[in-house]
């Protein structure tokens, strides 16, 4: 039975067209998205209320994790001293990095907590998270019990990735590489709606916002680009236009009119092979001919998020396959996890891929091709070095797509009990594994907050072996007062012991 | 309500509960596990967790930010303390924080106490190294003055400590 009734579910022109002639290309799903009923509109609800639960948990511990000293208390001293004009313009001329908005957003929330730092930043980085579990089930739109059945299993990806860990467990005061998950989360979702004028401004401003933030911000716009080729109709064709001439205008600007530059090997150390290398080293190997190491970051970082491996450039668990050496229990969960969750991916790509040719398009279809699109570019955006959190605009996207395949995989296929016990096990498995990886991170936050703590413990020796001193008497105050706030005013929760704590500790 | 030709509920086929609990179950009980920790932490007790009781055991966990707060808070660091089996040794029942610090290692956590003036008194200050010296903690050894060192009768601080 379809209701006419809609909600924000997109009209049937927003779709490929879809006849009784190709009825047997058409998955059950698209008839799903033709309208909602009663028990569909409470499969929503249940969906909202577990992300709910599934947001309290990590609101917790990051609630409990101070402002950090590194690039956190170092980043604030400035705020103040300049009005957020001036601040963003000076940010347009700095070498290697292009990034003005993300001083201002700093600036914004600094000026907004007007004193009350803790409170401001910790609470902008829960306002986050939730928005992006928010965004993640708008994206999802579950509607049958296979969809809500599927959302745990996702949320649990999504917040177990490898990639979103450092999305929450560094607190910089503003954490810049959740703004980018909530830009492109909130560009899929622009892009898969219906057809409205405001969408195509939103996605214009959107881009504008990313891409002045933070490099990672220009994905916006392959989102952008990847929906509308897989026929969503969210943003209008000139508005697709107008994205492509701002795209262009952003390596114009950077390039050839600012002259910022981008990071080159001397910036950082990167993994290469079975460990991780220092800039000399790069140089040393590949300062002559880069491209055979960007190609090998390009690479790195789309097999990292599709099976954990490598890790940040570095091939640690083949490694030790090599060497016979044993595998920590976090390595043999990520194994299992990204294995099975890739290929219930996999599954559904190979089970789509005639209506692909035809290019007969469903929303689960576009979310997995997002995916796709996303992944590459990404990987290419992370040429210069690779790092776990660099992904993590693609390990969203991971955790959509596979979503929807488990989704796909367990609400349709009519099987023998053999076959379905069989799958079941391997579900449970995935599930479960992915479970561990969620907690995990749970845990690195909870830790990472009194690692945090313990900066500000030692803030006088840090400060001595860095070479610095707050001299500057509003430096100074701003100084103790997060220290108060992380040793004092917040202190930290005891801390974790048990057995259980090997599979989760080095996810 | 209107039937058509691509009516989902017409033409798809039933879900399999045990697929679906399956693939739900295991996440949905790690969220409610880890709910369940935020409740009862909130109420004062955090499951397999260890928890310092005074600024002797903060410091003997190695835990620089408690340690600090409990200084701050006006906990005496020379003051012995009582301190559990599980935070030094079985062996180690009663210390003061800066011994205690010497026993984690934690040459930074000396040198916090250092810099509150904790370690002003000479006689306390030799104590500490000797202890550092029993224990083959050279960082410690290092910054409270390694010439102390040489002075110290081998294994005699720890040993008095033990025997407290």
């Amino acid at each position: 039975m379809v209701n006419s009734q809609r909600s924000d579910a997109e009209p049937i022109s927003n779709s490929q067209p879809f006849s009784p002639a190709n009825r047997e290309l058409v998955p059950a799903s698209a008839a799903w998205e033709l309208g909602v009923d009663a028990a569909s509109t409470r499969w929503t609800l249940a969906a909202y209320a577990y992300g709910l639960f599934a947001v309290l948990g990590l609101a917790y511990v990051l609630l409990d994790m101070p402002i950090q000293v590194a690039d956190g208390y170092t980043n604030m001293i400035g705020l103040g001293q300049r009005s957020l004009l001036d601040g963003v313009y000076s940010e347009f001329f700095q070498r290697s990095y292009l990034r003005p908005l993300l001083w201002g957003q700093q600036h914004v929330v600094y000026m907004l907590a007007n004193g009350r730092y803790f409170e401001w930043f910790r609470g902008w980085h829960v306002v986050q998270v939730l928005l992006l579990v928010v965004l993640f089930i708008r994206l999802l739109r579950p509607r049958t019990i296979a969809d809500v059945a599927a959302l745990p299993l996702g949320l649990a990806i999504l917040l177990g990735m490898h990639t979103f860990i450092g999305t929450v467990v560094e607190a910089y005061p503003i954490n810049t590489y959740m703004t980018i998950l909530l830009c492109t989360a909130g560009a899929a979702d622009i892009a898969l709606g219906s057809p409205t004028r405001w969408r195509d401004l939103a996605a214009v401003v959107l881009f504008a916002f990313a891409a002045l933030t933070v490099e990672s911000g220009l994905l916006v716009w392959v989102v952008f680009v990847a929906a509308w080729l897989t026929g969503a109709r969210g943003v209008s064709r000139g508005a697709i236009v107008t994205l492509t001439v701002l795209f262009a205008g952003y390596f114009v600007l950077r390039f050839g009119i600012l002259d910022v530059g981008s990071p080159g090997l001397i910036e950082r150390s990167s993994g290469y092979g079975f460990r991780s290398r220092d800039p000399q080293e790069l140089i040393a190997m590949f300062g002559a001919n880069p491209w055979r190491f960007y190609g090998y970051n390009v690479v790195s970082s789309i097999l990292s998020v599709l099976w954990s491996e490598p890790r940040a450039g570095v091939w640690d668990l083949t490694e030790r396959v090599v060497d016979h050496v044993r595998f920590s229990r976090p390595m043999m969960v990520n194994m299992v996890a990204s294995t099975l969750a890739t290929g219930v991916l996999m599954r559904f790509v190979w089970r789509r891929r005639r209506q692909w040719r035809v290019r007969l398009f469903e929303r689960a279809d576009r979310i997995v091709l997002i995916f796709a699109a996303v992944l590459v570019a990404n990987g290419a955006l992370s040429y210069g070095y690779t790092k776990d959190v660099m992904m993590s605009p693609a390990g969203v996207f991971y955790a959509l797509a596979v979503t929807v395949a488990t989704g796909d995989l367990i609400g349709r296929t009519p099987r023998g009990a053999g076959v379905t016990v069989v799958l079941a096990m391997l579900m449970a498995a995935m599930s479960a594994a992915w479970a561990v990886r969620a907690v995990a991170v749970h845990v690195a936050v909870r830790q990472s907050g009194m690692a945090v703590r313990e900066q500000w413990a030692y803030l006088d020796q840090w400060l001595e072996t860095q070479h610095k001193s707050a001299a500057d008497p509003a430096a100074l105050a701003l100084q103790r007062q997060l220290q108060d706030d992380a040793i004092v005013r917040h202190p930290g929760k005891p801390a974790l012991t048990g057995d259980w704590l090997t599979w989760l500790e080095g996810q | 309500m209107t039937s058509t030709a691509f009516s989902i509920h017409e033409t798809r086929p039933r879900a399999s509960t045990l697929l679906i609990a399956a693939t739900a179950a295991p996440a949905m009980i790690a969220t409610m596990l880890v709910l369940v920790f935020v409740v009862f932490e909130s109420s004062g007790r955090t499951l397999s967790a260890i928890a310092p009781a005074n600024v002797a055991e903060a410091a003997g966990l190695g835990l620089g930010g408690e340690t600090l707060r409990r200084v701050r808070m006006g906990e005496d660091a020379t003051a012995r303390l009582s301190v559990r089996p599980e935070i030094i040794s079985s062996s180690v029942k009663s210390v003061t924080a800066l011994e205690a610090a010497v026993f984690a290692r934690q040459v930074e956590l000396i040198r916090m106490f250092d810099r509150h003036g904790s370690i002003a008194d000479p006689h306390l200050r030799r104590h500490l190294v000797c202890l550092a010296a029993d224990l083959d903690v050279r960082d410690i050894v290092e910054y409270l003055g390694a010439a102390d060192a040489a002075t110290c009768r081998p294994g005699e601080t720890r040993a008095a400590i033990v025997q407290r």
